[in-house]
């Protein structure tokens, strides 16, 4: 139906264009029968296909307008594949759109370093957990020592031990460690390292470095109780702040300004130097007995510094010298 | 699973669409080698047993309605879905057989199968079942409005809707599709197969005359539109009729063939305007701009598309060559089946 006459090279377009001419038809009238949009039309009939949709629509569009108008729509797809390449519709070419990348880079690098960064932190926190026994200890033994070195050498008669011997003779429930009351050897004035003077009643507890208890019990007014020969430092429970003095070689130890209904909780005295450690606190205590030899040698050396370190409540530390 | 690698090596990947009217087979490499109705014809030996495979595809087609007792021809797949397990394995394994060429091994390729976006999990797990034991050693399963959209050449990729709708033999899918995936999709078992039914419902009904399905097919096809048109088309048609029970000539027209299949074609418009309100405004917008492409067997119906753009306003454009629109859309996705995991279907 006049497509032969009118088809070949650009004519094919133009043909769609006279041929509604021929009929009278307007654009809209085209685009209203399509059910497109003029635009759509206008560009059919001026072969700007790149103005359709894409391969697919662009030839349905040119095969529904070429019937519409009653031509054949051999001719004019086939100058359209001309236009487009020489190619028909093809399967799509690209069937997923493509992505960027997962969507949390987890890289292998990312991985690598959070894994180092997590053992180093592994690493960190065991030495520090492990070197907190013998570092913090380390920390106040470091002047202890050379302090006792000192003290030793140039002021040698700082001797607690008579202040202690002055206040012995109480008697004292706790058969390891309090001195004056076992009495295997009464004529030895044990040097007591602590000293309960009581006013009132007053539950008191002693352990040692070691975690041995030794003394547990209720002191009445005016009774008075020795520990000695344990491992400093001691770690003290009191139980009525008001009614108890303490005495550590001598000096007086204060008790925490904030103390829980009286309860208090004490750390007092500084572990001994290493060597004396090892010679002589442990002796008397596992023997049952002050060993006279072993405190004396212990007692320079923890006397002299004498550093008494107070507890509230396990938290804040303070420490003074006498 | 070494072995089947092995045979693998001999074997070309295969896309499939295993229609209820036609089977399509799509070589990896090579195209479309086979379109086959599926059809099977079984031959039964004495007292029942000693089942044969007669003959498939077309030659079993010509069967169909013209078989002895001890012949059955049988369509399979019934509404895009597998109705008889064995036969539809038989089928395929005589398919796969027959676009393999070398004979000393038994074929073992990598197959996609399209299946009906509303077919169940049980449906989608016989056709994967029958595939695999059809020699299968890798099923995939993919979508049919998917893979007519890919086949139809339309931008699936882009941030841009396309509507397709497959008008197949047993389902029509109407299926959104943006971004390599589907958005929206709606399946009614309404098709060719619908329409004959509906052809042959309609002559009894008027004309007192029995036609078989073939028959129905062929005045479908001849005279069979959709929309009324300016010619008037008619046919001669045979068959038998019902008060006098004697084989009668008589003449249909198109007209009447329109009023006949007046149901499934309302069926057909009723699915693409439930999918036309369902689709998300932004790409509904851009449907209206391009409009819908047409695919399947009954796309070629005379004046569908006619009848779908007045019904909706809306562009509708017929794709090019609709039968094969599917089997080329898995094939696009079998020359990529490495990369294109996402495309494929769950079970």
């Amino acid at each position: 139906m006049g497509a032969e006459d009118l088809g070949g090279g650009t004519g094919s377009a133009s043909s769609l264009r006279q041929e509604r001419e021929a009929r009278g038809w307007t654009m809209a009238e085209v685009a209203q029968r399509l059910h497109i949009n003029e635009a759509q039309v206008r560009a059919l009939e001026a072969g700007r296909y790149e103005a359709l949709p894409g391969a697919a629509f662009a030839r349905g569009f040119l095969k529904n307008y070429a019937l519409l108008l009653g031509l054949d729509p051999a001719p004019l797809l086939a100058s359209y594949d001309a236009s487009s390449g020489g190619v028909a519709v093809r399967p799509t070419e690209r069937v997923l759109p493509d992505s960027e990348g997962p969507m949390l880079d987890y890289s292998w690098r990312t991985i690598g370093v959070s894994l180092l960064a997590l053992l180093i932190l592994v690493l960190l926190a065991w030495w520090i957990w492990e070197g907190r026994g013998p570092a913090e200890p380390a920390s106040s033994m470091a002047p202890a020592a050379s302090v006792a070195g000192k003290a030793v050498a140039v002021v040698p008669a700082q001797a607690p031990a008579p202040a202690v011997i002055r206040s012995a003779p109480a008697a004292a429930a706790s058969p390891a460690a309090v001195v004056a009351g076992t009495g295997s050897s009464p004529l030895l004035p044990a040097a007591a390292d602590l000293v309960f003077q009581f006013s009132g009643n007053c539950w008191v507890q002693v352990k040692d470095a070691t975690g041995k208890v030794l003394l547990a019990e209720l002191g009445r007014a005016g009774a008075q109780a020795q520990v000695s020969g344990g491992v400093p430092p001691y770690q003290v429970l009191v139980g009525n702040v008001k009614g108890v003095v303490i005495t550590y070689h001598g000096a007086a130890v204060a008790f925490p300004a904030h103390s829980q209904q009286g309860v208090a909780r004490l750390r007092i005295g500084v572990a001994p130097v290493a060597s004396a450690a090892s010679a002589a606190p442990v002796a008397p205590v596992r023997s049952g007995r002050p060993l006279q030899a072993a405190v004396p040698l212990a007692t320079p050396a923890s006397g002299a510094t004498s550093s008494v370190s107070s507890t509230a409540s396990g938290s804040s530390e303070v420490s003074h010298a006498p | 699973m070494i072995f089947n690698r092995f045979l693998g090596l001999f074997s070309n990947d295969l896309a499939v669409d295993l229609g209820t009217a036609n089977t399509l087979i799509y070589v990896r490499g090579k195209g479309i080698v086979l379109s086959e109705p599926s059809v099977v014809a079984i031959r039964t030996g004495r007292h029942g047993a000693n089942r044969r495979i007669q003959a498939v595809g077309e030659e079993a087609k010509r069967m169909l309605g013209r078989t002895p007792a001890n012949i059955t021809a049988i369509r399979p797949l019934k509404d895009g879905v597998i109705a008889d397990f064995q036969i539809t394995e038989a089928m395929l394994k005589y398919f796969i057989k027959r676009v393999h060429h070398q004979r000393f091994l038994r074929p073992s390729p990598r197959i996609i199968v399209c299946v009906p976006y509303g077919a169940t999990q049980v449906e989608r797990r016989a056709i994967r079942e029958s595939a695999q034991s059809a020699g299968a050693r890798e099923v995939h399963l993919i979508e049919e409005p998917m893979a007519a959209a890919i086949g139809a050449g339309l931008p699936v990729a882009e941030p841009t809707g396309s509507m397709v709708v497959d008008i197949g033999g047993g389902t029509t899918e109407v299926g959104v599709i943006a971004l390599g995936g589907v958005v929206y999709s709606q399946s009614v078992r309404v098709g060719g197969d619908k329409m004959d039914e509906a052809i042959i419902n309609y002559i009894r009904r008027n004309y007192g005359m029995l036609i078989g399905e073939g028959t129905s097919e062929e005045i479908k096809k001849t005279v069979g539109c959709a929309y009324p048109g300016n010619e008037l088309l008619s046919m001669e048609v045979r068959g038998r009729n019902l008060a006098e029970g004697i084989p009668r000539t008589f003449t249909i027209t198109s007209n009447e063939i329109l009023e006949a299949l007046q149901e499934p074609l309302g069926a057909i418009v009723g699915a693409i305007k439930l999918a036309l309100e369902q689709t998300p405004p932004e790409l509904a917008g851009d449907i209206a701009e391009r409009g819908m492409v047409l695919t399947g067997g009954g796309a070629l119906l005379r004046d569908l598309d006619k009848l779908i753009m007045e019904e909706t306003g809306l562009p509708v454009i017929v794709a090019e060559d609709p039968l094969t629109c599917v089997a080329k859309g898995g094939g696009r996705a079998l020359e990529e089946l490495e990369r294109l995991g996402e495309v494929f279907a769950d079970d």
